[in-house]
């Protein structure tokens, strides 16, 4: 025996230390990316389907039922486009006419006070 | 070549005693070391796919060390102190126990005025058996002033063991 050894004596550990590991890991899941796979796929799973469900919602409001203000910007434009400037009639504030390529198109930037 | 669970629990076999030793002579205390231990074993665990095989067991003594420092600063925050001391052992007299436990106050106090480096050398190589080339690697030191530093530690630790004694 050396002076080390008579000084520092060899300790048993106390017992189970295996099983309390081997039990810990079998909670575990094998592989790093199964046990990210089982924490993260529910999530990116649920994100998807509700991505889904929100753009087809947008997508069937589009479809079925076209935007309303456009159509009555489409019906205004046009009928000033047959009428002359003198039409357009401006209680307080200006309007200035924009120049279009269409001669039949008059567009107009109205300014309200 | 990374481990898998069949490498890490030989690998459990294999070092549970000697790290206990070595965690032991810092902590002094069994359920601590023992918790270290599994501690020690989880974190190595759970980065596995970037530890090789070969060098699990300086990976694990590293790790262990790095805690046991750890937990040691804790405590001093703390003003924690472990009084645990191994039970009396089958066929001891108390007067044998008490002598037991006098010597290992000793040793723990000669122990405790040696630096940190020179300490870890010290146990590794007496109870994890490590070569020089292995404890260079777990204690981050050039192989060639291993046995050199040992060789030191060794004395001083005598020297403070005898001033203990006096």
């Amino acid at each position: 025996m050396t002076e080390l050894e008579r000084w520092l004596p060899r300790l048993a550990p106390p017992g189970g230390g295996l099983a309390r590991l081997q039990q810990t890991l079998g909670g575990q899941p094998q592989s790093s990316i199964a046990w990210l796979s089982m924490r993260t796929l529910p999530l990116i799973a649920t994100a998807s389907v509700v991505m889904f469900v929100m753009l087809s919602l947008m997508l069937t409001s589009r479809i079925l039922r076209p935007p309303v203000q456009a159509e009555r910007v489409a019906v205004v434009l046009g009928s000033l486009a047959h009428q002359p400037p003198t039409a357009l009639r401006i209680e307080q504030g200006d309007a200035t006419e924009v120049s279009t390529p269409g001669a039949s198109v008059r567009v107009f930037l109205v300014m309200t006070r | 070549m990374p481990i898998d669970q069949t490498d890490l629990l030989a690998a459990y076999r294999r070092l549970e005693v000697p790290l206990y030793n070595v965690l032991y002579r810092w902590l002094w205390d069994r359920h601590e070391c023992q918790d270290l231990s599994q501690e020690t074993f989880m974190r190595v665990w759970k980065q596995r796919a970037r530890v090789d095989a070969a060098r699990i067991d300086a990976l694990i003594y590293a790790t262990a060390l790095n805690l046991a420092r750890n937990k040691l600063r804790w405590r001093g925050l703390w003003r924690f102190e472990s009084t645990d001391a191994h039970d009396c052992a089958n066929g001891e007299s108390p007067e044998e126990y008490a002598r037991r436990c006098a010597d290992q106050q000793r040793v723990r106090a000669a122990l405790s005025k040696l630096d940190r480096g020179a300490r870890n050398l010290l146990l590794l190589s007496e109870f994890a058996g490590l070569n020089t080339a292995e404890l260079a690697e777990v204690l981050q030191v050039a192989a060639g002033t291993v046995a050199s530093r040992k060789h030191r530690a060794l004395a001083l630790l005598k020297g403070y063991l005898e001033v203990c004694n006096d």
